[in-house]
């Protein structure tokens, strides 16, 4: 019985290894042609389906950075090279592979007479020279060849490379009115054909560009890496390998890299993932016979920012065409809702200004609330009160005389006039330096340096900008060093956002908060898949009966002191002027400092006015009151218009 | 005929690791050849009806080294297959069914009531218990094999078809709780993937099938020449030198090759079939005919899996594939065919069989 048992064994065994070897040679004889990379009637071609770039919206939903479709005029690559040889008027040696095309054509006039005459008549749709386009017909057939010359010494044989089948634009950017007759008429144009591009467009030009930064080129190691993520299985790609230094592949050729910004520090959301296409095609045709694998790119996520566009366009207003910065922001929460800066740049014609804006010498490309280094001046003089009735060297009671000087050593230190006996108060107040310097000398610099660094200076904010600068708190080593610092001047600079910061804890009495841009991250089918975690809050250990005395004294200020008559009493700012000394005599920074209102703060800002002749008082308070009365007026606005949609509800 | 071909396919091996993978990896393959043959040798200094005499011990020890495996064994990717032990990782799972064989022929010997349905279900016990322990880690491919070998060895010792025919409806009760049980997500995604290629959402095993395919498709007749396979040389074989070996010599050796090293395979599954149909000892046969399943099952499930016409499962090739537990086992297992081989006996004990 075995016996028999044991040769049904051997037929399964025999049956299992002829079916191996069938489907073996089914593969590789017959189908071969199917999976092999190229065959002579087939190609597979895989590539990347690009994924779109996310939106970017101000905290109401409003766009300020979408992509827009861009209309290039393309044209089958067998085309431009007629038309290329059709200029020439002969067959240069080297293209010797092309001889079967023109042969071809002979033998087939009737389908082929029209090739090369698409110059004019794209010419003519255009109203642009015949020249022009034949130039860029030069330039790609050139690449190409050049390519192809790449490969084939490789290869050591001839070869056609996916160049050859593809089309290359020919014009790029063609307006929506030329773009759509061409479309009418496309039967009229054999082998040219309309490609859309995705194009960032900035929908309020350079409103609020340093937030929102810009796209730049890969670097070569940034477009191999995106290029490795992208895996490919054919023929080609063996060969793009060879000549990945020559020219970018067509599906990355439009790539961008968010260079600034929260185009930059927001990438990889914005990016999404591409997907993947995988297709044969005919090579008879040139069409797709089928599809063998699909799968769809993830769309990168729309990101929305705390800033409020209404509120970013006053700021910017604000600020007019004076160097310096202006940020709004949330005491409570770090939200930002304006950051100005001038100069700005236009992000939709940063390609073409490039050049001249870095040359500028007022660096347009600066983004100077977290960038610009800068001397506090005397808005810093609450710092240095904090700091010494947290280490208890002065209190509320203490007095020291002004006689309009101070002298140190062999150096004489200036108050702006003479205050006769000051308390905390009135030196905030009217800005008496005499007072600070009296109480610089009780300091020690290291406890100034603690407390300057626990304030957040000398430290990145941490707000989700890239290249934030963290500026610098010295070690006042020398009375001298300590009279300076202790009115912000010296070796200290610090950056306007921080300022705003410190506004801010100064208005939560002691609660410091993180400034941020971002309210969300929303999915492409709109679902949120981000959002921002609840405020980044951290307190400063100052015993919180300290913040009363000084949060009064930057009321004085707008009352009766150095900001007095400028407009801001009737506001509800608090806040401290500022004139920061620059090397030059006559060119001050102007600050002022503060936060709205008074008695219960909600908004914290900061506005500086760079290289100005004016002081702080003068130049900065007439720019805040504007700022401060349009903020009302616009959260004025928004409850009326909120009161009406409660209203107009049926109930 | 058997060691012959097993050294041929080891050679094969070597050098379409080295192709690709690395020269590293394939001198690693030597060094556990080397093991392997250690073991061979020492192995056939006794006979086989002495090993087998130990089945039931070797069993036990490999069922707790299983389930020790789940608690201590190393993770690779998810799963639970290793002990590390510095030179060459072990995994229970290569060795357990060479020790099922042996364990089976130990319980089949005696019984002359092996038509007893009773007898049948107690084989089958035999064969699941491993088989679920290898689920856990989880590695369906390796567990699956198990199943074969019970068939084959009972199907041999003379089993009653009706028998056979009664184990396909609990086949089918099974099956469901196979699915909802113990396939974890990834796997049952694979299963639909290949059934139904259009329902699946998972990209990575569809694509693998693909550029298996593509790569055995480059290869044609005649093949692109070795460590000229462009599939290979890109990596775009998933595991090209582990499960997908067979691709990487079908791309760079082509068809009239690679048919020789599937007739190689051909020929050493039928030279132990002779030994097993040349030997008096039905012992001796049984085991044979165990590692014939074992072996068969393994090359089919591999090859059809790499052809695109099974799902991707763990499964690798004998002697060709590398790793260090794989290949000893299948040393272990030649040992096991060249002994019954070389001890032709003439039987002693009583018949075991009809």
């Amino acid at each position: 019985m075995y016996s028999n048992r044991l040769k049904i064994i051997f037929g399964l065994v025999i049956a299992s290894f002829t079916v191996l070897v069938v489907r073996l040679g089914y593969l590789q004889i017959f189908e071969g042609a199917k999976y092999s990379g190229i065959s002579q009637k087939r190609l597979l071609r895989d590539y990347s389906v690009p994924a779109r770039r996310g939106n970017i919206y101000d905290c109401r939903g409003r766009p300020l950075a979408v992509e827009e479709p861009a209309f290039d005029i393309v044209v089958d690559y067998k085309n431009i090279l007629y038309g290329y040889l059709r200029d020439k008027g002969e067959m240069p040696q080297s293209l010797s592979q092309l001889k079967a095309h023109r042969d071809l054509s002979a033998g087939c006039d009737s389908c082929h007479v029209d090739t090369g005459l698409w110059v004019t008549k794209l010419a003519n749709l255009l109203d642009s020279a015949p020249r022009q386009l034949l130039g860029q017909a030069e330039e790609t057939v050139n690449r190409v060849e050049k390519i192809k010359e790449q490969v084939q010494l490789r290869h050591k044989k001839t070869v056609r490379i996916q160049e050859e089948f593809a089309s290359h634009a020919i014009a790029k950017d063609v307006p929506l009115q030329k773009a759509a007759v061409f479309e009418m008429d496309q039967d009229s144009y054999p082998g040219v054909s309309l490609r859309t591009r995705p194009k960032r467009y900035y929908p309020y030009n350079d409103t609020a560009s340093h937030i929102l930064g810009y796209l730049g080129r890969p670097t070569p190691e940034e477009m191999h890496k995106a290029k490795s993520a992208i895996q490919r299985s054919d023929e080609e790609y063996k060969k793009s390998q060879n000549y990945k230094d020559l020219s970018p592949s067509s599906e990355l050729a439009d790539y961008r890299i968010g260079r600034a910004g929260v185009e930059g520090y927001y990438d990889s959301d914005l990016t999404g993932d591409p997907g993947r296409r995988v297709e044969v095609i005919s090579l008879q045709t040139l069409k797709v016979d089928k599809t063998i694998f699909d799968m769809p790119p993830r769309h990168g996520d729309g990101v929305f920012l705390t800033i409020d566009l209404d509120v970013q366009r006053l700021a910017e207003e604000c600020l007019g065409e004076t160097k310096g910065s202006i940020v709004v922001m949330g005491t409570h929460t770090g939200e930002i809702l304006a950051m100005a800066s001038y100069p700005r740049f236009n992000p939709n014609t940063l390609g073409a200004d490039y050049n001249k804006l870095i040359k500028d010498p007022d660096t347009p490309l600066l983004n100077r609330p977290t960038q610009a280094l800068l001397p506090p001046g005397s808005t810093f003089k609450i710092v240095t009160a904090l700091t010494a009735l947290a280490e208890g060297k002065i209190d509320l009671n203490t007095h020291f005389y002004c006689s309009g000087s101070i002298t140190v050593g062999e150096f004489k230190f200036r108050c702006t006039s003479a205050h006769g006996p000051v308390d905390l108060k009135r030196a905030i107040e009217h800005s008496c330096n005499v007072y600070f310097f009296e109480t610089a000398k009780r300091l020690d610099g290291r406890a100034i340096k603690e407390w300057t660094e626990k304030f957040g200076f000398g430290s990145e904010t941490g707000v989700d900008l890239p290249y934030e600068a963290s500026g610098d708190v010295p070690l006042p080593r020398y009375p001298g060093e300590r009279i300076n610092v202790s009115i912000g001047q010296g070796a200290l600079v610090v950056t306007p956002l921080q300022m705003t910061q410190l506004a801010s804890a100064v208005a939560n009495s002691g609660i410091m908060v993180r400034p941020h841009l971002l309210k969300k991250i929303v999915a492409d089918d709109d679902a949120t898949v981000r959002k921002v975690e609840a405020p980044e809050l951290r307190e400063i250990d100052i015993p919180k009966e300290h913040f009363p005395a000084v949060q009064e004294a930057l009321r004085q200020v707008v009352i009766s002191g150095t900001a007095r008559g400028k407009g801001l009493e009737e506001l509800g700012v608090a806040g401290k002027t500022g004139t920061a000394q620059t090397g030059s005599s006559d060119k001050n920074h102007a600050w002022f400092v503060g936060y709205i209102p008074f008695d219960a703060p909600r908004y914290a800002f900061c506005v500086v006015v760079e290289h100005t002749t004016g002081h702080g008082g003068e130049v900065a308070g007439p720019i805040t009151r504007k700022l401060v009365s349009g903020i009302l007026d616009i959260e004025k606005a928004d409850k009326l218009l909120t009161a009406k949609r409660t209203a107009g509800t049926p109930k | 005929m058997v060691f012959g071909s097993a050294c041929g396919l080891m050679a094969i091996g070597f050098f379409f690791i080295w192709s690709a993978a690395s020269q590293a990896c394939a001198f690693r393959q030597l060094v556990f050849m080397g093991i392997g043959f250690g073991l061979f040798f020492g192995l056939l200094v006794l006979d086989y009806m002495q090993i087998v005499r130990q089945a039931y011990i070797l069993y036990i020890v490999f069922i707790v080294a299983l389930i020790a495996v789940l608690f201590l064994g190393g993770t690779i990717r998810g799963t639970r297959r290793w002990f590390d032990l510095g030179v060459v990782n072990f995994q229970p799972s290569e060795f357990i069914k060479i020790v099922l064989v042996l364990a089976l022929a130990k319980y089949l010997m005696y019984k002359d009531n092996y038509k007893r349905f009773s007898i049948l279900m107690i084989s089958l016990a035999f064969a699941i218990l491993p088989m679920a322990l290898i689920f856990m880690q989880p590695d369906l491919g390796t567990g699956l094999i198990l199943l074969p070998i019970f068939f084959a060895m009972v199907f041999v010792t003379g089993a009653r078809i009706k028998h056979f025919l009664l184990l396909i409806p609990m086949g089918f009760v099974t099956l469901p709780l196979l699915w909802f049980f113990l396939l974890r997500d990834y796997q049952r995604a694979r299963v639909i993937g290949f059934l139904w290629p259009s329902e699946t959402q998972d990209w990575g095993a569809a694509y693998h099938r693909l550029q298996s395919l593509i790569a055995i498709g480059s290869g044609c007749v005649l093949g692109q020449g070795w460590k000229q396979g462009v599939q290979t040389q890109l990596n775009r074989l998933p595991e090209p030198h582990t499960d997908f070996v067979f691709a990487v010599i079908a791309e760079e050796w082509g068809f009239l090759r690679t048919f020789g090293v599937i007739l190689l395979f051909l020929a050493f599954i039928l030279g132990t079939l002779g030994i097993a149909y040349r030997t008096r000892d039905p012992v001796g046969r049984l085991v044979l005919i165990g590692l014939v399943a074992m072996f068969t099952s393994q090359i089919f499930v591999n090859m059809a899996m790499v052809l695109g016409v099974a799902p991707i499962t763990g499964i690798n090739l004998p002697f060709v594939s590398y790793g260090g537990s794989s290949l000893i086992s299948s040393l272990l297992a030649l040992s096991l065919i060249i002994n019954v081989g070389i001890r032709d006996k003439i039987i002693l004990t009583r018949r075991g069989f009809r």
